[in-house]
């Protein structure tokens, strides 16, 4: 049993190793930094912005009256609308559903799955490459959106670091909880992409705002149960905190830490089973 | 792996390093005001007895010295009661005190009482002669001349050069039995510990806990039955040109805190919708924000003086409405 785990560990460090590269330097990084280079760009727009006359130099007036938003409250909803709400599903999608569709695109699967490793390695192996590729450009983006954020009108970057913490661990389990579930749909469904693309944009927007236990079966219902930034008051903004916010969870912090675990867990263990026991059978 | 590769996982990597290394040692920094606040807490806190459950502090003389009193003394040269004050304890208000720390403390009969230690410039013999003339009675208690006045709770005892306890009389004596050598309410680490919700520039505060058996006692019973899910709160006042401050409520639980949210977002929105009819509340509802983080939920304002005079009802329909 410990060899064959330290066996099927091996084998996807190996696929790992092999996948990173490929990943990192497919077309898709392109959209990948695009979509994570986005609000970087826009955090730089506010930055200039800040810096006119007409917000006093971007210490929390404008005019001379005070604005009821600061850096921190934009960061949260930057975080919020940008990173958790469109970022990290669509990463998911696109990266979790290509890991194994790729290779059965290609007709290069054959060559995986004829070498000595479990087939589930290999799953395993690119799974891993996708976390850490993604979380490698993700991460540092929302790092640079934070420095150029909070500090507008008045933010403090010490004193909402917590915060930032608890934006990169959230991230990071979602990129994790959503890249395990497309994986699954990857290795099962014929055509992955649209499938995740209707969960992420279909499913999940209309199930977490209807009554019922329907939101249940979402990833992004736990998700934004667990995230920490209040939306801001305002006349505008208070419509789309009305939107987002509508989604309420009645789960703790535990409660929805525990239920992305599973659904991690569970669709990660099951798209392994699937690739180990399904024969993919390759187009002419 | 090849090198590009990994010139770019390290470089993902240091950059995570260097964001969190520089937003770790600002946050550090940051805490540092905090911490000075808590070494700087006046020494008058040692006076207040470590079961109170609320606590509070002014600078008094901070709000005199400060443009906004400046320009409110021209509208209003003397404050509410501040003559009758002065009448009763020959205490000036304006000149003579210097910051004021104030608790509420559960005397032990299902009741709480006040307590406020005074630190300034008082004249004590004339302050005695004072209460005398009011009928009052002077006593040694303990080695501190402690005032009575019969028929009234109320008790004034001089507890150093300086520092004077005005509150119910078991209280302060209460405050005179405490060591000198601490035991005050500085040791209750408890409510201590929410001066973190307060800004360390604050000219006022007050923090209090209400999951006390006797924490809510002092509230009217409407009131307390409302606040029930509410386990502390932290108010910080900043008196400098305008008024600007937070309002922290400590919730039970997650969801109490997201309920309170919701309920004070829902008196926002209420108030925005009827700021037509009272235009000078427009400035304070601009000011607002709002901010929930857990069981934290944050009530920010900030006001420039202008919109606080403006807030301030027309002294002559004040005057108008009071005259005989």
């Amino acid at each position: 049993m410990a060899d064959s785990i330290a066996s099927f560990r091996g084998a996807a460090l190996r696929v790992f190793d092999l996948g990173i590269g490929q990943m990192l330097w497919s077309r898709r990084t392109l959209f990948m930094a695009l979509v994570a280079g986005g609000p970087v760009l826009i955090a730089v727009l506010l930055r200039v912005l800040a810096a006119l006359p007409v917000f006093d130099g971007g210490v929390g007036r404008i005019d001379g009256r005070p604005v009821s938003l600061d850096g921190p409250d934009i960061f949260g909803l930057m975080i919020w609308t940008f990173y958790l709400r469109f970022t990290v599903p669509v990463l998911g999608v696109f990266y979790g559903t290509a890991l194994i569709a790729d290779e059965v695109e290609d007709r290069t699967i054959t060559y995986l799955f004829t070498r000595p490793v479990a087939r589930g390695a290999v799953l395993a192996g690119k799974y891993l490459a996708y976390l850490v590729c993604t979380a490698v450009v993700v991460l540092p983006s929302v790092m640079l959106v934070y420095f150029l954020v909070v500090p507008l009108l008045g933010g403090s970057i010490g004193r909402n670091f917590p915060v930032l913490l608890l934006d990169l661990g959230l991230i990071g389990t979602g990129l994790a909880v959503y890249g395990a579930v497309f994986a699954l749909v990857g290795a099962w469904f014929r055509r992955p992409l649209l499938t995740g693309i209707v969960f992420v944009f279909g499913w999940e927007p209309i199930v977490v705002v209807l009554p019922g236990y329907m939101k249940y079966l979402s990833v992004a219902y736990y998700l934004q149960g667990l995230a920490p930034h209040a939306m801001p008051q305002g006349d505008a903004l208070s419509v789309i905190q009305a939107a987002l916010t509508s989604v309420q969870t009645p789960l703790g912090t535990g409660g929805n830490l525990g239920a992305l675990a599973i659904i991690g867990a569970a669709a990660l263990a099951a798209a392994i089973r699937v690739v180990g026991r399904r024969e993919y059978v390759l187009g002419q | 792996m090849t090198t590009r590769t990994r010139y770019v996982l390290f470089g993902g990597a240091g950059l995570m390093t260097v964001g969190l290394a520089g937003g770790l040692a600002a946050w550090v920094s940051s805490s540092l005001p905090s911490r000075v606040l808590a070494q700087e807490r006046p020494d008058e806190l040692r006076y207040v007895p470590p079961e109170a459950t609320i606590l509070s502090f002014a600078n008094v003389r901070e709000v005199m010295d400060t443009d906004l009193r400046r320009r409110l003394r021209e509208i209003q040269p003397e404050l509410d009661g501040q003559r009758e004050f002065q009448e009763r304890t020959g205490i000036d208000i304006e000149r003579d005190i210097e910051y004021v720390v104030g608790g509420i403390v559960p005397d032990g009969s299902n009741e709480t009482s006040g307590i406020a230690i005074l630190s300034g410039r008082f004249d004590a013999e004339r302050l005695e002669a004072l209460a005398l003339e009011h009928g009052g009675a002077a006593s040694d208690y303990r080695g501190r001349r402690l005032i009575t006045i019969a028929g009234e709770p109320v008790a004034m005892a001089f507890l150093e050069s300086g520092v004077i306890a005005i509150g119910s009389e078991p209280i302060v004596r209460r405050t005179v039995d405490l060591p000198s050598g601490g035991g005050g309410v500085d040791s209750n680490d408890s409510l201590m510990g929410l001066l973190s919700h307060v800004d360390s520039a604050s000219t006022a505060w007050t923090v209090g806990r209400l999951d006390d058996a006797a924490g809510g006692e002092w509230l009217p019973d409407q009131v307390e039955s409302q606040v029930s899910q509410v386990e502390a709160f932290a108010v910080g006042i900043q008196v400098n040109g305008g008024v600007a401050g937070t309002l922290t409520a400590v919730a039970r639980d997650e969801e109490t805190g997201r309920n309170l949210r919701d309920l004070l977002q829902g008196f926002l929105a209420l108030a925005r919708l009827q700021v037509g009819s009272r235009p000078e509340l427009r400035g304070l509802l601009d000011s607002v924000r709002l901010v929930a983080a857990g069981t934290n939920v944050t009530l920010a304002f900030d006001l420039p003086s202008d919109a606080v005079l403006e807030l301030l009802p027309d002294r002559s329909e004040v005057d108008a409405a009071t005259a005989p």
